[in-house]
C-alpha cells in the first residue's frame, strides 16, 4: 500500500496493478501492456526469481525491478546477474520512483534500438533478397542471349553456308551479276553474326562473365594478319589499307581473340566511314610516351567526329546519328567492346579527331603486366617469409605459394611450375622428401633449394635429389631474386619449359 | 569399298544438314545424316562411317553424350567434328574431353572445315587439330 501511494504521488500518470500468486502473473504478462514490473525478492506464494524468469520468459523487454526488504549485497548481483533491471530497498523508498523513471528511460533506449536493429535486419533480409533477384536476373539475361544467339545463328548458318554454295558454283553455273549479289548477302550473314557475336559480349560484360585469356602474343604479327584478312573488304570499298608496324616488337600478354576483336572493329569503323578512295593507316610502335607500352592506331581519312561525339563515341549503345546512312549501322556497341577488352587488358583506348581530316583511334597495351612468363612455386613454412619474397618476386614472375608438402604437391599438379624453391625445414614432408615426390613425379623440374645452413642433415638427404641451385638463408629478397632470373636464364629451365609447357604455364594467375 | 569416305552428319536442322551434305557430296565424300543422337548412333552402328560431323545440342541424345557412347560401343577410333551455335564456355574442352578432334562454331568456315576433315582422313596421318582462333585452348587429339 506504501509503494502504491508513493507511486500514484510521484508518478501521476502511471496506473498500477497488483498480483500475487504465479498464475496472476502469468496471465498479466500473457495480457501485456505493462511498461514496468515491480517485484517483492520473498513473494508469499513464490520466489521473485521465479518470478523474474518468468517475466524474462515472457515479457523480455519489460523492465524488472526488485523491491526488497533483504539486505545484501549478494542478493542483489544475483537478481541483477539474473535479469533484473534494478534493485531497491524497502527501507529506501525515495530510491524508488527515480530507479523506476530510469528504468523506463532505458526500456525506452532498449526498444528504440531493439526497433533499430529489427529495421536494420528487415533491411539486410530485403537487400539479400533483392541481391538473390538481381543474380537470378542476371543469369537469366545470360541464358536468355545464349538462347537467343543460338536460336539467330542456326538458321544464320544455313542461309550463309547456301549462299556460299550457290556461290562455289555448287548448284550450277553461276553469273557474275548473280555473283556479285550474292556477295552481297553474304555479307550481310557475315554483319548479322557480327552484331550477334557483339550482343553477347556486351551482355557478358554487363553480366560480369567476359574474361579475358592472357598469353604472350606478338602484337605487330597479329595486326599484320587482322589487316591481311580485310584486304579483299578495302579493295572491294577502293580504300587503301597502309600497315606501318614496327618490326622486332615484344611479345605482350594479351589475349589473342579479343584483340583480333578490338583491331578488326577499328579498321571496320575505318572502312565504314571512309569514302572510296580513302586511306586507312594501321599503326603498330612503341608508345611514344611511355616504353612501358606498345601503341596501336587506325587512322581513317574519313569525315571526323565532332567533338560532342568524341565524348561519347565509346559509349554503349552511342551512335553518331548523321543523314548520312552508313553512320546509322550497327548496334552501337563496337567500340564500347572496345574499350571494355582494352580496359580488362589493363590498357586504354582513345580517339583524336578533327572534322572533315579524319580521325586516329589509338589504343596502348602494357608490356608486362598481368603475364609473368614464368611460373614459381614457392614452398616455405613461414608466412613472414613468403610475404617478404612474394612482394619483390611478384614483379617479375607468377608466384604461387605453399606452405607444406602436401599444399606444394597439390600446386604442382594444378599448374606446374617452371621453377621450384624450395624451403627444407618443413613440417611433415620436409624439403627432401617433397624433392624426391617432385623428382618421381615429374622428374627435371628446375630447383632452387633455399635454406639455412643449419639445415646440413637435411640438404645431405636432398642432395640425393640433385641437381638443384642452392640458396642459403638467410638472405636478401633480391639474393634470391637474382639466383632465380639466373635459374630462369639456363638451359635446363628453357628445355622444361619447352617441354612441359602447355598454354596452362603462360596464364595469369 | 571404292576407296569413297563416308561421313556421317549429325544435326537437328534439316537445313544445316542439307547445306553441310551439299558440300561434302561436292568433295566427294558419301554422306549420311541423322536428325538426332539416338538416329545418328543407330546410323554410325550401321554403317561405321570414316568420320562424324556432329553438333553438340539436338533435341534426343546430346551430342557428347553420343561421342562417349560411340566409345563404349568400340567406335571411338571414329573421328568427331564438334560443331555449335553455342557460345558456352567450356563446350570445347567438353568437346576434347570425349576426344573430338576438331571444334568449329557456326556459322562455320566450310573451307577450314573441308581442310579439317581432308586432313583427318589422310591415311597415316596423325588427326590435324582445329580450333576456331577465338578458342585458345587446343585440343587434345
Amino acid at each position: 500500500m506504501i509503494v502504491r501511494r508513493r507511486l500514484a504521488a510521484e508518478l501521476p500518470n502511471g496506473e498500477v496493478a497488483h498480483v500475487a500468486t504465479k498464475p496472476e502473473f502469468t496471465d498479466a504478462l500473457k495480457a501485456g501492456g505493462w511498461d514496468l514490473i515491480l517485484s517483492d525478492y520473498m513473494l508469499r506464494t513464490f520466489h521473485g526469481l521465479d518470478a523474474l524468469v518468468l517475466a524474462r520468459e515472457l515479457s523480455p523487454d519489460i523492465p524488472f525491478l526488485f523491491l526488497s526488504g533483504m539486505v545484501g549485497d549478494e542478493v542483489a548481483v544475483e537478481s541483477l546477474k539474473a535479469g533484473a533491471t534494478d534493485y531497491v530497498l524497502k527501507d529506501r523508498p525515495a530510491r524508488l520512483v527515480p530507479a523506476i523513471q530510469r528504468a523506463l528511460k532505458e526500456a525506452e533506449v532498449l526498444a528504440k534500438r531493439r526497433q533499430d536493429e529489427k529495421e536494420m535486419r528487415r533491411i539486410q533480409a530485403e537487400l539479400a533478397e533483392s541481391n538473390r533477384n538481381l543474380l537470378r536476373k542476371n543469369h537469366e539475361i545470360q541464358d536468355f542471349y545464349h538462347t537467343l544467339s543460338h536460336e539467330l545463328k542456326t538458321p544464320l548458318t544455313s542461309a550463309g553456308e547456301f549462299i556460299s554454295i550457290v556461290m562455289d558454283g555448287l548448284g550450277g553455273p553461276v553469273n557474275k551479276t548473280q555473283l556479285e549479289y550474292l556477295a552481297i548477302a553474304k555479307e550481310s550473314c557475315n554483319q548479322l553474326r557480327d552484331c550477334i557475336n557483339d550482343l553477347l559480349d556486351a551482355t557478358r560484360l554487363d553480366t560480369g562473365k567476359l574474361t579475358i585469356d592472357l598469353k604472350p602474343v606478338s602484337l605487330d604479327e597479329l595486326a599484320h594478319r587482322v589487316a591481311s584478312s580485310m584486304k579483299p573488304a578495302f579493295a572491294q570499298k577502293k580504300i587503301s589499307l597502309t600497315e606501318k608496324i614496327a618490326p622486332n616488337l615484344p611479345q605482350i600478354p594479351l589475349d589473342e581473340y579479343r584483340i583480333t576483336q578490338v583491331i578488326n572493329n577499328l579498321l571496320n569503323n575505318g572502312l565504314k566511314f571512309s569514302p572510296a578512295g580513302g586511306t586507312i593507316v594501321l599503326k603498330v610502335r612503341e608508345a611514344k610516351t611511355n616504353p612501358e607500352w606498345v601503341e596501336v592506331s587506325v587512322s581513317d581519312s574519313g569525315c571526323g567526329i565532332a567533338k560532342e561525339h568524341r565524348e561519347h563515341i565509346f559509349d554503349r549503345l552511342y551512335q553518331v546519328k548523321a543523314g548520312d546512312a552508313a553512320t546509322g549501322q550497327g548496334l552501337g556497341l563496337g567500340l564500347y567492346l572496345c574499350r571494355e577488352l582494352v580496359q580488362l587488358h589493363g590498357g586504354n583506348i582513345w580517339v583524336e579527331s578533327e572534322p572533315g581530316r579524319g580521325s586516329t583511334f589509338t589504343f596502348v597495351l602494357p608490356k608486362n603486366q598481368q603475364v609473368r612468363w614464368t611460373n614459381l612455386l614457392l614452398v616455405d613454412d613461414d608466412p613472414g617469409m613468403i610475404d617478404l619474397l612474394c612482394e619483390s618476386l611478384n614483379r617479375e614472375f607468377n608466384v604461387r605459394t605453399a606452405g607444406d608438402g602436401d599444399e606444394a604437391l597439390e600446386q604442382m599438379r594444378r599448374q606446374m611450375p617452371d621453377i621450384v624453391v624450395l624451403d627444407l625445414a618443413l613440417p611433415q614432408r620436409d624439403g627432401p622428401a617433397i624433392l624426391e615426390e617432385i623428382r618421381r613425379n615429374w622428374g627435371p623440374v628446375p630447383v632452387i633449394v633455399f635454406t639455412g645452413y643449419t639445415d646440413g642433415k637435411l640438404l645431405n638427404r636432398a642432395l640425393a635429389f640433385s641437381p638443384f641451385t642452392l640458396v642459403a638463408k638467410p638472405c636478401s629478397p633480391d639474393t634470391l631474386l637474382e639466383a632465380i632470373r639466373k635459374v630462369e636464364r639456363s638451359t635446363d629451365t628453357a628445355i622444361w619449359k619447352k617441354n612441359h609447357c602447355g598454354p596452362a604455364s603462360l596464364q595469369r594467375n | 569399298m571404292n576407296g569413297t569416305k563416308q561421313i556421317l552428319i549429325v544435326e537437328d536442322d534439316t537445313k544445316i544438314a542439307a547445306a553441310l551434305a551439299v558440300r561434302l557430296n561436292a568433295a566427294g565424300y558419301e554422306v549420311l545424316t541423322a536428325p538426332d543422337g539416338v538416329q545418328g548412333l543407330q546410323l554410325a552402328l550401321d554403317h561405321r562411317p570414316d568420320l562424324i560431323v556432329m553438333d553438340i545440342w539436338m533435341p534426343v541424345g546430346l551430342g557428347l553424350s553420343v561421342a562417349q557412347r560411340l566409345q563404349n560401343l568400340g567406335l571411338g577410333h571414329i573421328p568427331i567434328i564438334v560443331m555449335t551455335a553455342s557460345k558456352l564456355a567450356g563446350l570445347q574442352q567438353a568437346a576434347a574431353e570425349v576426344g573430338a578432334v576438331a571444334f568449329f562454331e557456326k556459322p562455320y568456315n566450310a573451307d577450314e572445315l573441308l581442310k579439317t576433315i581432308a586432313r583427318t582422313l589422310k591415311p597415316d596421318r596423325a588427326p590435324p587439330i582445329h580450333h576456331d582462333s577465338k578458342h585458345s585452348t587446343r585440343m587434345a587429339a
